[in-house]
């Protein structure tokens, strides 16, 4: 009986804890570690430099401006996202002939490889032959160089992240909108509220928790979006699409400066951490 | 006649004895005794391993030895090669090097096995490889680290080309050009003439990649990476000229897109027919002649690179360095180095290198060159391209390589000065982004002689 009440629930929980630590613990402690070593041909041979990398940072002018770069990149794609997904939930909680089938290609972006996904837009982007340039001429606009400017290139990233994350923001709120009451909507229907009124103070103040749980994940995503970037630019063209996870792992995997690659990839994941604490304790205080 | 008949055994007995090693030799060689042992290698996409895949099998069946290659794109390649290596991984058997890029760090790290020994084994190594007499000695001085062999050759390095689309320069009545400045106006003509249907030149634009096709334009121009003392020459006059020239070029003649082009874009794009010129070597009668990946059959005509303000001066330096080339090397923390050699003598011996040669790659063996096979395979394009081809890899400019010989990280020498190709073709400063780059690869170097 004693057994039962104070091993046996340990025993419950160890496949988990297990798993927790062999996917989760071991990689972040190794990350740590590596960040505060010196790593020359070998990763064997290695020496213990403390937090040198860590210091070494405000001076690296492609950190600091990387790290401004996913800032960007992150609210940008985020806002984008959340205004672009809402309305298609909007449009798409309707009853009309088709409508699921409607649903289910527009959760294709979501569903298909990240990086299948870049190498489409890639061609779609090219200057000379890519669609988008042919359909700006078309409407008489000029065309555009998309990538290939550093003016545009993180912007035309950011649609591609837009584009695939949407579908993502649509469900939730979807969701949130079949589950919502019908009762508060019909009273303040016959208060007279218009649709806009109904929109501004009835159905988004109900969407808040559905809309700040699709911002957080969305946000954590943008932050540490890699495979698009890669595929896309590598960071290019003169590194304004570099952010930090590209500059991260430039270094630790094209220049084998791994600790100094780790310290970055440690900045970024405290940096991940923060805002979500942050953003929990506004769900929490119910600012959001 | 006594005396003869006594006399004609003995000759008979004598030369049996002199031929018997070599013959014995031939016969005896072994190859079935890593009979068993699995291989693996990491190779890159591309033409070398596209000849050579056939060739796999028939080495398993031979020596009884199972091959299992990864074939990945170049810079993931590179990438994976190296993470292994630092990982001292024993699982990796053989790698496909690009000695002019990793030759330095990978002797300075103990990357790689030193194959003089093996060479020189003659119980490992079959008496038909005929290193000594069918790698010419640019080829073996290629792979050679203070007299070290660290690799095979698959190839000697092509020489710098221009490509052109005949149809489109007789369409809208254009030479040929024989100079860079006749090519800049040609490629611009094209493009205007076109109504901007038809890029007048294409070629790499990105970042570190670039730095390759960079290089035959900069040496045309008279520039070099690194003066007598290896220190970096990013900013001489010659090289900011070549660099206002490449990046203008493309900038104006339709390519400006080109800052996300390497080598797979590039030769797709004038193989797909969305440019008149390239110097893009990944172009050659085999890929123009394929119908999956070329629109341009029939229509491409092929010349040496046009020749620069530098003239022929800048083409020829005495002595020349040697030319790094692509290389089959083994990993020092394998256990079966042995059975790699193996695979590594089958895979460059005469059937496979053949192949190679008659897929438009300079193969590093000179026998197939010599053979009929070859001479018999020619297209009349295939003709055109090797007639260039012929004088072009004969250049031989006073720094070779992608980047600074000097600097042991060409990784990040190639990054840098990438930097600065991009700046020429967005049309930037470029005064300014050289004046950086040669700092950074100043520091760079100071910090490796430093030993940081």
């Amino acid at each position: 009986m004693k057994f039962q009440r104070r091993v046996f629930p340990w025993l419950m929980v160890s496949p988990t804890f297990l798993v927790l630590a062999l996917f989760l613990i071991y990689p972040l402690v190794s990350l740590l570690l590596m960040s505060t070593r010196d790593y020359g041909s070998s990763i064997v041979n290695y020496t213990d430099v403390g937090l040198q990398w860590y210091r070494m940072l405000p001076d690296d002018p492609r950190f600091v401006n990387g790290l401004w770069r996913t800032l960007i990149y992150s609210g940008g794609s985020v806002i984008g996202a959340m205004l672009l997904g809402t309305i298609m939930a909007f449009l798409l909680n309707r009853n009309y002939p088709g409508v699921a089938a409607v649903r289910t290609l527009f959760i294709l972006p979501m569903i298909s490889m990240p990086v299948a996904s870049a190498l489409m837009w890639g061609t779609m982007f090219n200057p000379n032959q890519g669609i988008l340039n042919y359909l700006l001429e078309s409407v008489g606009l000029e065309r555009s160089l998309w990538l290939a400017s550093p003016n545009t290139a993180l912007a035309s990233i950011m649609i591609v992240e837009i584009w695939m994350s949407s579908p993502f923001v649509m469900l939730i709120v979807l969701a949130g909108l079949r589950s919502m009451p019908s009762e508060p909507l019909e009273s303040a229907q016959i208060d007279g509220a218009n649709k806009l009124q109904l929109f501004l103070y009835v159905m988004l103040p109900m969407l808040r928790a559905a809309l700040a749980t699709a911002a957080l994940f969305k946000i954590i995503d943008t932050l540490k979006q890699f495979p698009i970037i890669w595929v896309l630019t590598k960071g290019g063209p003169l590194r304004a699409t570099e952010t930090l996870y590209v500059y991260g792992y430039a270094l630790g995997f094209q220049f084998f400066d791994l600790g100094y690659g780790a310290a970055i990839l440690v900045v970024l994941l405290l940096i991940v951490m923060i805002i979500s604490v942050f953003w929990m304790g506004l769900r929490q205080r119910q600012w959001l | 006649m006594k005396i003869l008949f006594r006399i004609i055994p003995v000759l008979t007995f004598v030369t049996l004895l002199v031929l018997a090693p070599s013959v014995i030799g031939q016969s005896e060689f072994d190859w079935r005794r890593y009979e068993g042992t699995q291989l693996r290698g990491i190779m890159i996409q591309g033409p070398w391993i596209n000849s050579a895949e056939p060739f796999i099998e028939e080495f398993e069946e031979l020596t009884g030895i199972s091959v299992d290659l990864e074939i990945l794109p170049e810079a993931q390649a590179w990438d994976k090669i190296r993470v292994e290596m630092q990982a001292n991984n024993e699982d990796l058997d053989l790698f496909y090097n690009q000695t002019s890029r990793f030759g330095n760090e990978f002797v300075d790290n103990g990357w790689v096995v030193m194959l003089n020994d093996l060479i020189n084994d003659p119980s490992l190594t079959n008496p038909d490889f005929n290193w000594d007499t069918d790698f010419p000695d640019v080829v073996r001085d290629g792979v050679a680290f203070d007299g070290q062999f660290i690799g095979i050759p698959t190839d000697r390095s092509l020489g710098p080309m221009l490509f052109y689309r005949k149809d489109i320069l007789e369409e809208y009545g254009v030479e040929v050009p024989q100079t860079m400045e006749e090519l800049g106006q040609a490629a611009r003509e094209l493009w205007e003439a076109s109504g901007n249907s038809i890029p007048g030149f294409v070629a790499r634009g990105q970042g570190a990649a670039a730095t390759s096709a960079f290089s035959y334009v900069m040496h045309e121009f008279g520039g070099l990476w690194e003066d007598a003392e290896g220190n970096p020459t990013l900013t001489s006059p010659a090289v900011l000229e070549a660099l206002e020239w490449y990046g203008s070029i493309l900038r104006e003649s339709g390519s400006i897109g080109s800052t996300a082009f390497a080598f797979p874009e590039t030769t797709n794009e004038f193989l797909t027919g969305n440019a008149a010129f390239t110097i893009e070597l990944g172009v050659n009668p085999s890929n123009v002649a394929n119908p999956e990946v070329s629109n341009v059959a029939g229509l491409v005509g092929y010349s040496v690179i046009p020749l620069g303000p530098g003239g022929e001066e800048a083409r020829y330096a005495n002595p020349c360095p040697p030319l790094r080339p692509f290389a089959l090397s083994i990993n020092p923390f394998s256990p079966d180095q042995e059975a790699a050699w193996l695979f590594i003598q089958y895979i460059t011996g005469f059937e496979p290198q053949l192949a190679y040669l008659q897929s438009g790659r300079v193969a590093a063996r000179q026998s197939p060159w010599d053979s009929e096979a070859f001479s018999d395979s020619l297209t009349d394009d295939a003709r055109d391209y090797w007639a260039a081809q012929s004088i072009s890899s004969g250049f031989c400019p006073g720094t070779r390589g992608f980047a600074p010989p000097s600097i042991k990280d060409t990784g990040r020498a190639r990054d840098i000065i990438g930097q600065v190709i991009e700046t020429a073709i967005i049309g930037g400063d470029i005064d300014a982004a050289a004046a950086l780059a040669q700092e950074e690869l100043e520091m760079l170097r100071t910090r490796e002689q430093a030993g940081n």
